[in-house]
């Protein structure tokens, strides 16, 4: 295991090693201004690096090379040049000898002019590069003379060289190279034609790139990053929107068109967006969104604005690209709105986002009919999208007219109806708290307790703490008891099968002597931390004023509320015998009576809901609770429905 | 620790608002025998004063706590209405705050070894600024608020030490009561620091149990009488009298078994310093019954020299004791608000 570690870090210092020489070769062959000032060293980093070059590690050795010539460092030379001397190995010559050109120029023009001639085919590639560092006259003889190199690799490596000295004139010297370039030397012959810059040398690309294999398409895209031709651009685009959608080709095309920087992207996608061509368009698009702008993103909606009918995924990719901060949405709200009306819903769902982001919008008009879309993504899309204009500019109907339609959908699209009373929460205004109540009333009703607690919550928000008991009656729960406690319980909660008066008659004037515990006493002694009590209890009238119905016998118990059993009595009239639904729900075990029948129980600890259908007698008819706390919060609901009613009360 | 939240309780009774007009305590009845049982602590407390005017005694374990026994003995002789530079113990407290005064120059504001003491002296100075022409505690208190201003944790806490990292209710609570009595006093303290202080209280309760806890999610099943006892106090006196986390902890205080009038109970003194007050601004209903219980048991509790020691050392004690006992007198500036 150990082993194999230490050969995997050998390749990747390997790798390391001859990256940092190929980056110290491109940096001294950038255009100007491409690249940063090199940092300054401090004089211990160079003075270690120096000692590197001595290094027994050839990796070591060719990454301090790479280093002294990206530095400029003086005191590289003669180290460099024993090191060019000696020749061990042929390649770390070679780079000794672009590094001695880095640093001092012209001087080593006569030695680099040489070595073009060297037997060693990567000193003659070396000494090619090195004289296109040096540059003039005489070394472009010299490079020139390369051109018809033995070795492939020097002379496409001289052809590139050339071809940045040179520009569009080296086109007649290297155009029957760039030809047909074999496999080893694409990248190579790539560089050269990207340095050359005109009409026919992009089209040569565009060539190279559709008749090779993946292997060579990626050689040749690599070769392209560092020629930084703005023209190329709309060439890989074109490629790009050629390719197959699972094309291993689109990852080295998108990288090498985002090395370019938004710098050298925006005049080519404003040009690219102006031609139209619906297929470059996608793949613009999304260049566009990863490197936005403002100008090519008015080019990109006046493309569309002459589109017939893009595709699908062009629009979608148009709208996600002129949605970025950087691309000014709001100059693009009328695009936006027109999207609205697509065919496809995931089009639709993208207009609404987009419109969000647009704060100069009537979003209240322009969403309207989006609220009542077939398509689930569509409706939250726009209710996303009013969520995030402010309050102040709700409609003149009200929020909740407005979102009528909305509270009509079926149950199950809950998520939609959770972003609707968000929207009602913080757009709503009071005086809208009646026809609220009467919107959410199948919410109020329903199943889903979730739902239930969020309109309830809703409504509270919109109509104040003063609407609570309303908002709870409109539930169905039971609001109004009379309480009575507290009653002696233990950790195993016996006091559930303690039978207190309560349970033997209801008396409301009536009070008793009960028991109580306190425990953790801050006491010294170790007796005194528990004690018991005794004190009279008596029936208390508790209107609840909670909006999901929960008595809180926490504060409605005198303390300690732990240890502790409560009674409560709820009455409630009924015109006629009815079925109705009873749910009862509680933090602690309970036992419930209905007209002197238990109907309920649970008696484990967690908290508990039960429902059960229960038949009312005409007339009054009272429920009695009976509900044992050992510690934490305490609290019941109950809650009744009459199944035989629409609306389900 | 305990020792230190003993402390804190000294003089909170010090800095309460006057009772709302429906709860107000009509008389303020002092039996002979605690008149006479202040007038022997405050004997007591004077003869333990040294040549640079601090008021110092033994505490538990020997440690000693001159800033803390000497802002707690300064509040004792204000609360039986004596004033700094004039009477029986003019010079007595006159030398107390010289030494309170010295403390807070030499150390940049921050007095005492902890921020127990040094809300409590900051309270102390704080209630004696108005009796005193000495300029120098005006200067004292501004450099003490603001330390304690920099000392406020992100969630509006206060810790030990004076740096804000931590907090607990009890050492928040002592410097809540500090900073009302302060801005009373005329020092400059920013509403929003005492807003976030208050927003910390209430997060220590616990609304299952209904009392404080010590700190926010105490996990404390029973309420706590003490840390409860400071909590309802702070909300009172900064303006929460009707908040139901008060209200709900004012009637745990109540409940809470007699034995809480037993001396030898943890941290009886610093419970009592708050609740006594509670009880007091809670109105005449709450208050009589409470202080009859707490007098008698405080009375019998003093030693023949004139001192109490029931926790923290003979001054801690005699202090606490004293402020407890003389809350009717209403002789404390804060007290007649």
């Amino acid at each position: 295991m150990f082993r194999s570690l230490t050969a995997l870090s050998r390749v990747a210092c390997l790798l390391a090693g001859v990256c940092l020489a190929i980056r110290a070769a491109s940096a001294a062959e950038a255009p100007v201004g491409t690249t940063g000032t090199p940092r300054v060293p401090d004089p211990v980093a160079i003075e270690k690096t120096l000692a590197q070059l001595e290094s027994s590690d050839w990796m070591l050795t060719s990454e301090a090379i790479a280093l002294l010539a990206q530095w400029k460092t003086p005191e590289a030379v003669p180290r460099l040049t024993a090191m060019l001397d000696r020749r061990q190995e042929p390649w770390l010559a070679g780079a000794a000898l672009v590094a001695l050109a880095r640093i001092s120029g012209s001087n080593v023009l006569s030695k680099a002019a040489g070595l073009a001639d060297d037997p060693a085919p990567e000193i003659r590639g070396s000494a090619t590069e090195a004289l296109g560092i040096i540059g003039g006259a005489e070394s472009i003889g010299v490079i020139q003379r390369r051109l018809s190199d033995a070795d492939s690799r020097v002379r496409y490596r001289a052809a590139a060289v050339y071809a940045r000295l040179l520009g569009k004139d080296a086109w007649k010297a290297i155009a029957a190279l760039v030809e047909q370039p074999p496999a080893e030397a694409l990248e190579q012959a790539a560089r050269a034609l990207g340095y050359v810059g005109t009409a026919e040398s992009r089209a040569r690309i565009h060539a190279l790139l559709v008749t090779n294999n993946v292997a060579g398409s990626s050689a040749v895209l690599w070769g392209l990053k560092d020629t930084r031709d703005p023209d190329v651009v709309p060439v890989v685009l074109g490629f790009l929107a050629g390719l197959p959608a699972t094309s291993e080709l689109a990852g080295p095309c998108m990288e090498l068109l985002q090395s370019y920087g938004d710098k050298f992207l925006a005049d080519p996608l404003v040009s690219v967006f102006e031609t139209g061509n619906a297929n470059v368009l996608l793949a613009a698009c999304r260049l566009l969104y990863a490197h936005p702008a403002e100008e090519p993103a008015m080019a990109l909606a006046a493309a569309l604005d002459k589109m017939p009918n893009p595709s699908d995924d062009l629009v979608l990719a148009a709208l996600a690209a002129l949605s970025t901060a950087q691309a000014s949405p709001v100059r693009h709200v009328d695009l936006f709105g027109r999207y609205l009306a697509h065919r496809n819903p995931k089009c639709r769902a993208k207009a609404a986002a987009s419109l969000g982001l647009c704060d100069n919008a009537d979003l209240y008009s322009l969403l309207r009919t989006s609220l009542a879309d077939s398509e689930t993504a569509v409706v939250r899309s726009a209710l996303r999208a009013l969520t995030r204009i402010p309050p102040e500019s709700a409609p003149r109907e009200g929020i909740v007219s407005y979102l009528g339609k909305v509270f009509e959908r079926k149950p199950s699209d809950v998520e939609i109806l959770r972003y609707a009373l968000n929207l009602m929460a913080t757009h709503g205004k009071p005086e809208e708290f009646p026809p609220a109540l009467a919107a959410l009333n199948p919410i109020l009703n329903g199943k889903d307790g979730r739902l239930r607690y969020q309109a309830a919550v809703t409504l509270r928000q919109l109509g104040g703490q003063a609407m609570a008991r309303q908002i709870a009656e409109a539930q169905g729960f039971l609001l109004d008891w009379m309480l009575i406690g507290t009653f002696f319980n233990d950790e195993s909660n016996s006091g559930l099968t303690n039978a207190y008066p309560p349970e033997t008659e209801i008396n409301f004037k009536t009070n008793y002597v009960a028991h109580y515990v306190w425990t953790g006493l801050e006491s010294k002694r170790e007796e005194d931390r528990r004690a018991i009590g005794e004190r009279n209890v008596e029936w208390q009238e508790w209107k609840t004023d909670q909006v999901d119905g929960r008595v809180l016998l926490n504060e409605a118990m005198p303390p300690p509320a732990s240890l502790s059993v409560a009674y409560g009595v709820g009455d409630i009239v009924a015109p006629a015998s009815s079925t109705v639904s009873v749910t009862v729900d509680s933090g602690d075990p309970f036992l419930l009576w209905l007209n002197g029948s238990r109907v309920a129980e649970v008696t484990n600890r967690t908290r508990a809901s039960v429902q059960f259908s229960a038949t009312l007698k005409p007339g009054d008819n009272r429920f009695m609770i009976k509900s044992c706390n050992v510690g934490g919060e305490w609290w019941y609901s109950v809650q009744l429905r009459d199944e035989t009613v629409a609306g389900g009360r | 620790m305990i020792t230190r939240i003993i402390m804190t309780a000294a003089l909170l009774l010090a800095s309460l608002p006057a009772p709302a007009a429906e709860g107000q305590v009509e008389t303020a009845k002092l039996s002979p025998e605690v008149r006479v049982a202040i007038d022997r602590g405050l004997v007591f407390l004077a003869s333990h004063q040294r040549d640079d005017g601090r008021i110092e005694g033994r505490g538990t374990g020997g440690r000693q706590h001159p800033v803390c026994d000497t802002a707690l003995a300064l509040m004792a002789f204000m609360v039986q209405g004596h004033v700094p530079g004039r009477g029986e113990y003019g010079k007595t407290m006159d030398a107390a705050i010289a030494y309170l005064v010295s403390v807070a120059e030499t150390r940049l504001g921050y007095m005492g070894g902890s921020m127990y003491e040094h809300g409590l002296a900051t309270l102390a100075l704080s209630e004696a600024w108005g009796h005193s022409k000495n300029t120098k505690i005006r200067d004292a208190l501004r450099a003490a608020v603001d330390v304690t201003l920099r000392a406020q944790n992100g969630a509006g806490g206060w810790r030990y030490q004076p740096q804000p990292v931590d907090a607990d209710l009890s050492i928040t609570v002592m410097q809540l009561v500090a900073l009302n009595s302060a801005k009373e006093a005329g020092i400059a303290v920013p509403d929003q620091t005492i807003r976030k202080a208050v927003d910390y209280v209430l997060k220590c309760w616990n609304p299952a149990g209904g009392g404080f806890c010590y700190q926010p999610s105490g996990g404390e099943e029973s309420p706590r009488f003490a840390t409860t006892a400071a909590g309802v106090m702070s909300l009172i006196m900064s303006g929460q009298r009707d908040h139901p986390s008060t209200r709900r902890g004012l009637a745990v205080l109540v409940a809470y078994p007699d034995v809480k009038f037993k001396a030898g109970q943890k941290y009886f003194l610093y419970a009592h310093y708050y609740a006594v007050q509670d009880m007091y601004q809670a109105g005449d209903t709450f208050f009589q019954p409470w202080y009859s219980k707490i007098a008698a048991s405080l009375v019998n509790e003093q030693w023949k020299d004139g001192s109490w020691n029931i926790e923290e050392g003979p001054i801690f004690s005699t202090g606490m004791a004293i402020l407890i006992l003389g809350v009717p007198y209403r002789f404390v500036p804060i007290y007649q608000r």
